[in-house]
């Protein structure tokens, strides 16, 4: 029930219809066939349960995701389980001739690949069936370790503070997994993380789940189309897409419908989505 | 000054001092058995009390690491080294600089694993829970107003339902569909308070022996009933009044009834305000359930393409019953009936001009009043077995109609005409699915659906038409046309439950069976005086024809998919028989052929900003009874018709081609659209007049036309003031032969149309937005007449504003301007409303067409015809408008 409730809240992207308008717009959408690159075999695979406040003025408004982390010899990779599961689903809706589910609700965009010798990252961030691909260097961490203790499933955990692009974040890693890991971007701590913490309570990932691989199972991308961008660009974009979602739409050649007071409204002028990224920086 | 900075210097100096005196630095490196480098291993400084990390780093490239920490922490520390695949090692060091190396041992981590099960995992057949509580406020009465603020779910205008984009298939209150698809009547009145959750079904295949096979991703919605709320009769109200020329009403009460074994909702409602009842009370899911038209009718005028709450000059009464009841097989047995009571007025000055060659032109100028009357019903009984491996689903339908149409038409005279009929439509459906229990569970679908129609139509028109046709050139007082057309259809089709794959082929048979069967009865009589009708003899002047229609054939599908091409092809291949009887003409005719008409789509994505999408089409189209009959008909007071009992045949294709660019993260989109039509026809429908009055015939003689358009349109999204602007142009030209007066005119036809959409934010309270489009059609007579082109211009802008207090005022202004030769027409509409809701009445007052403006004026071009038209709209009125519960 307490889940049902997280869904049923709002969720920016599902508050929306789209009427085609004639051969006009037409929303693209990833063709998901069985094409893959792989780059490394998982070692270990951790299962975050994520909570996201999507409206920073409701936060009791949160919507859950599912995300894991996988961990191979020379790559890790980080992504929504939800969203993995909607793709498989997808991948074998494509071979037959049916239409698509939508994104499941609360899923992340997002899938964070890092290359333990660089420290690269490289994210793969879809929007309205279009994948964008960026790169980045290896994201500072001042952490601080913080005198403070708990255990979180039977590990002893220490707590460490940081600041990272426009967040204060508090995590709980254990060196007992000797794996400098986290979820999203989290890393460089002597042990891996299994909860973080925004100080405003927007964001926390929880270790549900920490599994040692016996099968071989391979981190892997499916081969969509990459749109190479950066991160400065694409994050612009999106709070442009979010501050006006009428304007993208239309601008796609799609018409944009929502429903404001009670009302179905056709390309609402003044309407906006809530926009509450983990970066804000 | 100087002793200042100099003390300065030498308490920095000293903290400087004191700072590197305070650190102890670790050093080491971390090296395997085979003494090679180990790198990034965690290397940690504990405390000795609780093995808290105290500082920590990770080795380099050469397995070297270094560590500062605090020498006054603590006097003796751990120290750690462990990593992904090496043995944990631990020292106690004392607290200064040192170098500690190791040699480490390979070794796997020990994991603890642990799993939460975590309770929402999406999947394909999933269901997401609204609890409706959590979603309603106080302002909220029907489940309608708490439907359209869930998250992903959208209530139309219409009140058709849209999960994420996506209508739904099946409406459930308590997983029994007792609606039939006519929700809206329960969403707009069942009470919010009383539904506990909404539930969502992803995916939803309601046929649950083909869950397993067949992917439905089309959602579906269930009501979940408060447990109090089960068992007991709750009752809803709309009411409002006001005024135009007339006093204005608009009511509706609606009864309900749920509990587990039976279901029941009813309502009646009644306005005068042009909400078209029919309509509210019609059922999504597309079942065709609708009657055709009469192939004779009372000339009235024709409604323009707007909102009918603008035009439609009603009086309307309605009700609709509803009823569920489950069987103890958990068999769904289901009975709907809805009936209307409808009187409307039309009202319009019609201009009608037929072109000829060498500049001649006919011209009528009509006066037009009608009114209609309607006793509209419909129903349905409904049988639904849902098994695991068996399927039932029967339902027999009905609906009929009986209409009184009078119409006064001013022409030169004053012509009156009526119209009477009494259509109705049987039809009946069923589905039948049967799975084997094996692990293959190969299964057939077989699939039926059939329609009876009666469409008969009484016409009387007077003075007496066509007089040199009826009545040997003598004027008489009236002409009645007694037509009876009965039309049978069943449609069968039989799927294995298994599909070949090749590769990334796929290929998926089905057997098809269609059967169609017409007649038409049609007799003139007239009338010389008073109410004494006689027969008009003469075997053209009557008819008695029957026509058939069997179809038996293959059809396959194949499709091909890879990431960027996608190809599909639809082969159906299928044997035809059509036979006429003409009895009159003692006639009959009968044609055999194999029908092929494939329909192919290919789309190709050319990186991420291209595109370009092809498709493809031919069609083999053979006119049905309506183009079929060889006695005259009179279609209405100044057409009369005749066609052949030839059976002939069309050929025609079409295609397209789209390339697409769009540059998303600017905003960007564009495309370039071009689509090709060409036909080939063995018969041509002739028109030939006498006067103002027109006679159709059909000629055996080939011809060929064809349409070509392009249309360019582009859009872009700006940051000032949130404008965004869209522009479309399009250009079209094509050839139509059209026979009349027994010359064989190339008729071409040519438009350009233009429009441009923006909206803006001057302030978050306050919007705007315009759109204005401008066509400019014409027409060339074999290559040299020009014709008077139409020039149209449409400007709508609107203006919303929202107080602080949370009323909400909305004003909208419309110009139109119509050019046709040398006259201009032109005329404003404007509309204002304002909207609040008080505890649980919501209150709303319009004020509809401000200016008062009496008529919608219209012009458009057919196939070498202009129309033109000024038709009567609703007058300028204040309506009042409230909903409540009643209990």
């Amino acid at each position: 029930m307490k889940y049902s409730q997280f869904i049923m809240r709002g969720f920016i992207f599902v508050d929306l219809v789209l009427i085609s308008s004639g051969s006009f717009g037409q929303m693209q959408r990833l063709r998901y066939n069985d094409e893959f690159t792989t780059y490394d075999t998982a070692r270990y695979e951790i299962t975050y349960e994520v909570k996201k406040v999507v409206d920073p003025s409701k936060l009791n408004d949160v919507v859950v995701d599912i995300q894991k982390l996988q961990i191979g010899k020379r790559m890790s990779k980080t992504f929504s389980y939800l969203q993995f599961q909607n793709d498989s689903l997808c991948t074998i809706l494509e071979k037959g001739d049916g239409d698509f589910p939508s994104p499941p609700v609360g899923a992340d965009n997002r899938e964070i690949f890092k290359d333990f010798r660089t420290g690269e990252l490289r994210i793969r961030e879809r929007v309205d069936g279009i994948q964008f691909c960026y790169e980045e260097n290896k994201p500072e961490f001042n952490w601080v370790i913080q005198n403070r203790h708990k255990v979180i499933a039977s590990y002893p955990c220490q707590c460490a503070s940081v600041t990272f692009r426009g967040r204060q974040y508090e995590v709980w890693f254990t060196t007992a997994i000797p794996v400098s890991a986290g979820p999203f971007k989290f890393d460089g701590l002597p042990g891996l993380i299994l909860e973080v913490e925004d100080s405003k309570h927007h964001y926390t990932f929880t270790c549900i789940g920490l599994k040692k691989m016996t099968t071989i199972i391979p981190i892997r991308s499916q081969d969509f189309p990459c749109t190479a961008t950066t991160r400065e660009a694409l994050s612009k974009f999106q709070l442009k897409r979010h501050s006006n979602p009428t304007q993208y739409y239309n601008s796609m050649g799609v018409t944009y419908a929502t429903k404001k007071d009670g009302k179905v409204v056709i390309n609402p002028k003044n309407f906006s989505w809530s926009y509450n990224p983990i970066e804000l920086e | 000054m100087i002793s200042r900075s100099i003390y300065s210097l030498f308490v920095s100096v000293l903290l400087l001092h004191l700072s590197a005196s305070s650190q102890s630095i670790i050093e080491g490196r971390i090296m395997d058995k085979a003494n090679k480098p180990i790198t990034e291993a965690s290397v940690m400084l504990l405390n000795t009390a609780d093995s808290s990390v105290v500082a920590y780093n990770f080795t380099n490239q050469n397995g070297e690491f270094s560590i500062n920490t605090d020498k006054l922490k603590a006097p003796e520390l751990l120290i750690m080294v462990y990593g992904f695949n090496i043995r944990r090692q631990i020292k106690k060091i004392s607290n200064h600089s040192q170098k500690v190396d190791f040699v480490v041992s390979e070794e796997a981590i020990e994991l603890k694993e642990f799993a939460v099960k975590s309770q929402k995992i999406w999947g394909s057949r999933d269901t997401v829970n609204y609890i409706v509580d959590a979603f309603r406020d106080s302002a909220d009465i029907v489940i309608a107003d708490v439907l359209r603020k869930m998250p992903g779910i959208e209530v139309k205008e219409s009140g058709q339902i849209e999960y994420r984009g996506k209508a739904i298939s099946k409406f459930y209150i308590e997983n029994m569909d007792m609606l039939q698809g006519r929700y809206s009547i329960a969403t707009n009145n069942i009470s919010a308070s009383d539904i506990a959750t909404v539930q969502v079904l992803e995916n939803h295949q309601p046929i649950k022996a083909l869950q397993d096979m067949a992917f439905s991703d089309d959602p579906a919605l269930n009501l979940k009933l408060k447990p109090d709320a089960k068992g007991i009769f709750s009752c809803m109200a709309d009411l409002g009044a006001g005024f135009n020329d007339d006093f204005l009403w608009n009511g509706s009460v609606t009864g309900m009834f749920f509990s587990k074994l039976h279901q029941y909702l009813s309502a009646i409602k009644t306005n005068n305000t042009g909400v078209d009842l029919a309509q509210e009370l019609q059922s999504f899911y597309g079942e065709e359930d609708q009657l055709s038209n009469s192939i004779s009718s009372v000339m009235q005028p024709v409604p323009p393409r707007i909102s009918k709450e603008r035009y439609l000059f009603n009086q309307a009464f309605g009700g609709t019953i509803n009823n569920l009841v489950k069987a103890k097989n958990e068999a769904e047995i289901t009975l709907n009936f809805s009936g209307s009571h409808d009187i409307e007025t039309r009202k319009s000055y019609d201009q009608t001009m037929y072109y000829f060659p060498g500049n001649d032109t006919i011209s009528i100028s009509e006066q037009m009043e009608s009114r209609l009357s309607s006793y509209a019903y419909d129903g349905s009984v409904g049988y639904r077995l849902n098994g695991d491996q068996n399927y039932i689903n029967s339902r027999l339908s009905f609906s009929g109609n009986r209409i009184e149409n009078t119409g006064v038409i001013f022409n030169k005279e004053q012509i009156n005409q009526r119209g009477e009929n009494d259509p109705y439509k049987v039809s009946c459906l069923l589905s039948w699915i049967r799975r084997g229990n094996n692990e293959n569970r190969f299964g057939t679908e077989f699939n039926s659906s059939s329609f009876y129609q009666s469409l008969p139509y009484n016409l009387e028109v007077s003075p007496g038409m066509f007089a040199n046709s009826l009545n040997d050139s003598t004027p008489f007082q009236s002409v009645s046309q007694e037509v009876a057309l009965k039309d049978f259809k069943t449609q069968n089709s039989l799927r294995f439950l298994s599909s070949a794959v090749w590769g990334s082929f796929r290929i998926h048979p089905s057997l098809h069976f269609s059967m169609e069967h017409q007649s038409l009865n049609t007799q003139m009589s007239k009338s010389l005086d008073g109410d004494i009708f006689s027969d008009i003899q003469g075997d053209s002047l009557r008819n008695d024809v029957t026509w058939m229609r069997l179809k038996a054939g293959v059809s396959l599908t194949l499709t091909y998919q890879s990431r960027n091409f996608r190809f599909e092809l639809f082969t159906p291949l299928q044997y035809q028989s059509i036979s006429l009887v003409d009895k009159p003409k003692s006639a009959e005719a009968d044609q055999y052929r194999m029908t092929f008409q494939p329909q192919a789509k290919v789309s190709y994505a050319i990186g991420s900003h291209w595109q370009v999408i092809g498709s493809w089409f031919m069609y083999n189209y053979n006119p049905t009874l309506r183009n079929l009959y060889s006695g005259y008909v009179l279609q209405n007071y100044r057409t009369m018709s005749h066609y052949d009992s030839r059976l002939s045949d069309s050929y025609g294709q079409q295609g397209s081609l789209t390339l697409s660019y769009k540059d998303i993260i600017r905003f960007f989109f564009t495309n370039l659209e071009v689509r090709y039509s060409r036909y080939l026809n063995e018969v041509m429908y002739s028109q030939s007049f006498e006067g103002s009055l027109m006679k159709i015939s059909s000629v055996d003689l080939e011809n060929r036309g064809n349409y070509l358009s392009i249309t360019a349109r582009a859009s872009k999204g700006f940051d000032w003031k949130k404008l965004s602007v869209n522009m479309e142009a399009s250009w079209g030209k094509g050839l139509t032969p059209q026979l009349r007066q027994n010359n064989l005119i190339n008729y071409r036809n040519q438009g350009v149309n233009g429009n441009i959409t923006l909206s803006l934010a001057f302030t978050e309270r306050l919007q705007f937005a315009n759109k204005s489009s401008w066509s400019s059609v014409s027409g060339r007579i074999d290559d040299d007449e020009k014709l008077e082109p139409i020039n149209s211009f449409i400007d709508a802008a609107s203006v919303n504003y929202t107080f602080p207090n949370g009323i909400v005022f909305s004003m909208g202004f419309e110009y139109y301007d119509t050019h046709t030769g040398g006259t201009k027409q032109s005329f404003y509409l404007v509309d204002s409303g304002v909207s609040y809701t008080w505890k649980r009445v919501r209150v709303a007052v319009d004020y509809s067409n401000i200016l008062n403006t009496k008529n919608y004026v219209y012009a458009y071009f057919d196939n070498l015809s202009s129309y033109y038209s000024e038709y009567r709209i609703r007058p300028s009125s204040i309506l009042f408008s409230a909903r409540f519960k009643i209990y």
